[in-house]
């Protein structure tokens, strides 16, 4: 533009003077309109680009998890921890107050698997429970096989579950999520009975050593003899049941479990482990 | 007479110049410039996350090698257990890595609300708003996730004391277990919100810059340029 500009000087200076000035003033005029036009677009809609390639944005990241629950060692060092677990069924009853007293002198606390109808009767006994520090787990609403596990699925199971479930977290503010299955979990529950039972977030548990305390009606005795007779692993998780003739047996029954060199253990989420009749690890 | 005119005509042009380009960017383009200045001021956070991710992994391992090797004794196990405290310092220091680049990234942020507030169209102003407090809520669980880390790498710590000491407990390394597993149980819950969050942000603003008109090319976090630096 200057250089034409140079041409030109010369003739008739004056008016191509003029000329060049006009011209200037009106390229920079167009170089301005263009500018406003690229700089108003740029702040109205962002950053477009006169190419029109595209800006580039980055996506911010996630944490990913590779730990896992660490398990409890049996054994470590050279040295075996036996434990035992006393797990009380069908609960609570007019027997849990006198229970929970005796448990209290033996520092010990217990598992219970509570049934939703005994736990809308005696609602103290369950707020007792969890403030005590014994586990209130859930033993279903009916305790009716053909309910639980006749109808073709575990529609029923569950639900019963969640209900019962939904009383103690109404009662305590606690949401227990493990469950024994009414008359154990073998043979009636499936595989996918299983998953089913594992995908609603619940956690089973079967026993290792049964009492048989329901039989023994006035015969405490006989009890202890059960149990005399079959405790033997490392890790004992005892059937017995909120009921009067174990209420009976239970001082000689810790005194004995304690001189075979147990502790007592309640149930704790955070040191599960699997004791289902299947061997199910999901549960 | 006839520069008058002129020059009236190219000061007028001159002030819309002015007006478009001067006066600060439209909000658009400040909120763009604010969520990608902070995105990409987190580059370097997928390392560290990587770096935490191999370490808990590896814990996860050489824990069950010290509960296999030192069942019947524990001085068996003194080397295995002096390694994983230093993977535990290792990872303390990487979730520190990662403080530090999301610490940063939020102060680039910076407080979005008045810019918010100046868009116009009520559907771009809600998009905004929604990938803004995603972002909020993110940063806000990661100081929940990262108080919770510490508190989780003392849980193991006192583990791996309990199992090297040579009048360790069964009891306690028992207690000491059931504690961890809670906090590790919360801290994994803390992870899941906080990638809930980072899927909500980088949807979100996705949404926005679409509603917006900008045309994007998405990168997974590992470019150092600033968006801006990207104009054709
Ligand atoms: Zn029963």
């Amino acid at each position: 533009m200057v250089d034409r500009g140079r041409v030109t000087v010369g003739k008739r200076r004056r008016r191509s003077r003029k000329k060049f000035i006009g011209r200037t003033i009106l390229f920079l005029l167009f170089v301005a309109i263009g500018i406003g036009i690229y700089a108003a677009g740029k702040s109205l809609l962002g950053t477009v680009s006169a190419s029109g390639s595209d800006l580039i944005v980055t996506e911010v990241a996630t944490f990913a998890s590779a730990a896992k629950e660490k398990e409890i060692p049996k054994e470590f060092n050279g040295m075996t921890r036996k434990v035992a677990y006393l797990t009380f069924d069908d609960g609570p009853s007019k027997y849990s107050n006198d229970m929970m007293d005796l448990l209290k002198q033996h520092d010990i606390k217990a598992t219970y698997f509570m049934l939703g109808d005994n736990m809308n009767t005696y609602p103290d006994a369950v707020k007792r429970m969890v403030e005590e520090g014994h586990y209130p787990g859930l033993h279903s609403m009916t305790h009716d096989f053909n309910k639980l596990y006749k109808s073709g699925g575990s529609g029923n199971f569950i639900k019963e579950f969640q209900e019962a479930q939904g009383i103690v977290e109404n009662l305590t503010g606690f949401k227990p999520t493990l469950i024994r299955a009414p008359y154990g979990s073998a043979p009636q529950i499936g595989e996918s009975f299983r998953k089913d039972i594992a995908d609603a977030g619940f956690k089973m548990w079967d026993w290792t050593l049964d009492s048989l305390d329901w039989k023994f009606i006035g015969q405490p005795n006989r009890i202890l003899e059960q149990i005399k007779g079959t405790l033997t692993a490392d890790v004992e998780v005892i059937l017995l049941h909120d009921r009067q003739q174990t209420l009976e047996a239970l001082p000689s029954i810790i005194e004995y479990i304690q001189s075979k060199g147990y502790e007592f253990e309640v149930y704790d989420p955070n040191a599960h482990f699997v004791c289902n009749f299947h061997h199910d690890k999901r549960l | 007479m006839a520069s008058w005119k002129k020059f009236t005509a190219i000061a007028a042009l001159l002030s819309v110049v002015v007006g478009l380009t001067g006066c600060g960017a439209a909000p658009t383009t400040k909120i763009f410039e604010a969520f990608e200045k902070a995105s990409s001021a987190e580059v370097n956070v997928t390392a560290a996350l990587e770096t935490l991710k191999t370490l808990e992994d590896k814990d996860e391992k050489q824990y069950i090698n010290i509960l296999d090797q030192g069942k019947t004794d524990n001085r068996n196990v003194q080397t295995l257990i002096d390694n994983t405290n230093k993977a535990l310092e290792e990872r303390k220091q990487a979730i520190e890595q990662v403080k530090v680049h999301l610490d940063d990234a939020r102060s680039q942020m910076g407080e979005l609300d008045k810019a918010i507030a100046k868009l116009k169209d009520e559907e771009l102003k809600k998009q905004a708003e929604q990938a803004y407090t995603a972002y909020v809520k993110r940063y806000d669980t990661f100081k929940a996730l990262h108080e919770k880390y510490g508190q989780w790498l003392e849980r193991e710590q006192f583990i791996y004391d309990e199992l090297k000491s040579q009048n360790t407990k069964l009891k306690s390394i028992t207690t000491g277990i059931s504690e961890r597993n809670e906090v590790y149980r919360q801290v994994e819950e803390l992870k899941t919100q906080f990638n809930d969050y980072t899927t909500q942000f980088n949807t979100l603003k996705s949404d926005f810059y679409k509603g917006a008109g900008l045309q994007v090319t998405k990168t997974e976090g590992n470019q150092d340029d600033n968006a801006e630096q990207q104009e054709g």
